[in-house]
């Protein structure tokens, strides 16, 4: 049984908002996913610990550094960001 | 059957078109028609008539390959430098990424034509294109109905004739479902044959890019031109080999397996269709058996704790500090961050975050997650188990046709449900390919699906193509050259 409380705790961590009618919302359709998502726990299946996405070759590579963004173009897409930062205000009513 | 794409090129060649021309002739039709389906959510047609042009040139030196001058579709969550790329979601709006996707670079290198951005459902989450934040993609073959998801805006311009090819995303069936639906082929390669460099990620151990093509030698040129290892991608493998060049339509003693627990509690006219091939394959040679696989029924579940998780963990970076929307009202950062992401994400976005927040929380994380591993693990292996005793498994993509617009929204877990096809083949990391097997009685187009082993694109595209002729995709819609 999923409650509102859960609910709002998990939207807490995944910095989410909900307001009262989406909280309902989300708690009934919760109830219904995790119901399903649920049916894992009873699996027959599932008793070798997973070995990862890739088995056949090698993962790993040397540690070779390369190119990478410049910070004109990481900052190009705030209209050029503030002396190198992504300027943010702190409050709605900030001047900047 | 050739396939647009070497009919094009054969053309390029004999200068009877140029590429300005044919991709012209693609412009405009999106232009014409482009409005019925919301197929592309954006079209740069100075960019793609820079790219003909270039392409040309290359044709008149004798130089260029396979794509060389085709004009084709992107998926809106595969980055391209300096264009929009917005994964349909409005938490992304006004995106453009500083570099190009892997596969962008090789497209691009090879000259092919870029149209634009095609439909998606948001962040590749859905099952029917609906999801989209630039409203739904519509089937071609009837607009009552969807064109599948998430790549369905890819599917519905490929059977509309509004692209040649279209570059889509499987993380769960969102390439082969809106082939299927549509009555096109699309192909899921295996897991790291192609980089996921520059496709931004919804579950990443699952995601992988491939192509949505009229035909299946177009499919088998365009995985060619994509696929292979590439270093800035960890889950890349060098092991992929080349297709095109099998196709020979010969399927003598190729060991084909139908999968049981497959064709219980699906359409039966999508039962009665995808069985129908059986006798095809066996007519020319191939040797069937039904084989079984119990551990399906626990790989849906599996699949959505996995991918929900993947996405919480991948979407935790919107947060609207760098790209895209961001909140204005708000009294303090965290405030910012979480209306931003309340407001830029959709309802289905926001389904999968909690749920994958869920699984991957304390007290939950053993029962849910790592049992969702432990299970795919043995799906996994089971599978490839299989793949011991035979060659190429047959199977529906898709428990009904298309589903009616409005359907997914009102019915959450059916519509999870009925992505049991197509699941198991991003659990296990093995190709599948969709293809058209026939229609129902609606006039709705069924799909069917061969999967392969590891790394045996050439021989699950090998009999592809001996089916194709059976029933070729339809080419008489958008530009027929």
């Amino acid at each position: 049984m999923i409650e509102k409380k859960e609910v709002l705790w998990l939207a807490n961590l995944a910095k989410l908002e909900l307001s009262d009618s989406e909280l309902d919302e989300m708690t009934r359709e919760m109830e219904e996913i995790v119901g399903f998502a649920g049916q894992v726990a009873t699996a027959a299946a599932g008793t070798e610990e997973y070995r990862g996405v890739i088995t056949e070759a090698e993962a790993l590579r040397g540690d070779d550094i390369g190119a990478s963004s410049t910070q004109e173009a990481v900052l190009s897409n705030v209209g050029g960001g503030e002396n190198g930062y992504f300027p943010v205000k702190r409050r709605r009513h900030d001047a900047r | 059957m050739p396939g647009k794409i070497k009919k094009y090129s054969e053309m390029l060649r004999s200068k009877s078109i140029s590429s300005v021309e044919l991709t012209t002739a693609y412009l405009d039709e999106i232009e014409r028609s482009n409005g019925k389906y919301n197929a592309f959510v954006s079209v740069d047609g100075d960019r793609a008539l820079e790219y003909a042009k270039k392409a040309d040139e290359l044709i008149a030196r004798g130089e260029g390959g396979a794509l060389t001058g085709i004009p084709y579709g992107v998926k809106a969550n595969i980055c391209e430098k300096g264009v929009v790329t917005d994964c349909c979601s409005k938490i992304l709006t006004g995106y453009r990424p500083t570099y190009d996707a892997a596969v962008i670079e090789k497209l691009n290198a090879a000259l092919a034509v870029p149209l634009g951005k095609n439909n998606m459902d948001e962040f590749a989450m859905g099952s029917s294109t609906e999801t989209s934040a630039h409203g739904a993609a519509l089937n071609p073959v009837n607009t009552a109905y969807v064109p599948g998801g998430s790549s369905g805006g890819g599917a519905a311009a490929v059977r509309a004739g509004l692209a040649t090819f279209a570059l889509g995303s499987d993380t769960g069936g969102s390439i082969r479902q809106p082939a299927a639906f549509t009555g096109t082929v699309g192909l899921k390669p295996t897991y790291g044959a192609v980089s996921r460099y520059g496709l931004i990620a919804y579950g990443s151990s699952l995601d992988q890019i491939g192509p949505i093509a009229a035909s299946v030698s177009d499919a088998a040129a365009v995985y060619d031109a994509i696929s292979g290892w590439d270093k800035r991608d960890m889950t890349s493998s060098p092991l992929s080999r080349s297709a095109s060049d099998k196709l020979t339509g010969n399927v003598k003693n190729l060991r084909i397996g139908y999968l049981k627990e497959y064709f219980e509690g699906i359409d039966p006219e999508v039962k009665q269709t995808v069985e129908s091939a059986f006798g095809f394959y066996e007519k020319e040679g191939a040797v069937l058996k039904e084989v079984s696989l119990p551990a399906l029924k626990e790989a849906l579940p599996a699949y959505y704790i996995i991918a929900c998780a993947e996405a919480s963990s991948n979407l935790g970076r919107y947060d609207g500090i760098r790209y895209g929307y961001r909140a204005t009202d708000y009294d303090s950062i965290d405030e910012m961050i979480k209306k931003t992401r309340s407001l830029g994400f959709g309802k289905e976005v926001k389904r999968r975050i909690m749920l994958g927040t869920y699984v991957l929380s304390a007290g939950y994380f053993d029962a849910y997650y790592k049992k969702a591993l432990r299970v795919r693990e043995s799906v996994a292996a089971a599978m490839n188990e299989l793949f011991g005793a035979v060659d190429v498994l047959i199977a529906p993509v898709s428990p009904t046709t298309a589903f009616p617009l409005n359907y997914t929204s009102a019915n959450i877990i059916e519509t999870y449900m009925a992505d049991f096809c197509t699941v198991p083949v991003n659990i296990a990391g093995v190709p599948a390919v969709s293809i058209p097997a026939g229609e129902s009685s609606a006039g709705l187009p069924v799909g069917m699906q061969l999967i392969g082993a590891k790394f045996t694109e050439d021989v699950i595209l090998n009999a592809a193509y001996a089916f194709e002729n059976s029933f070729p995709v339809k080419t008489d819609m958008g530009v027929t050259i």
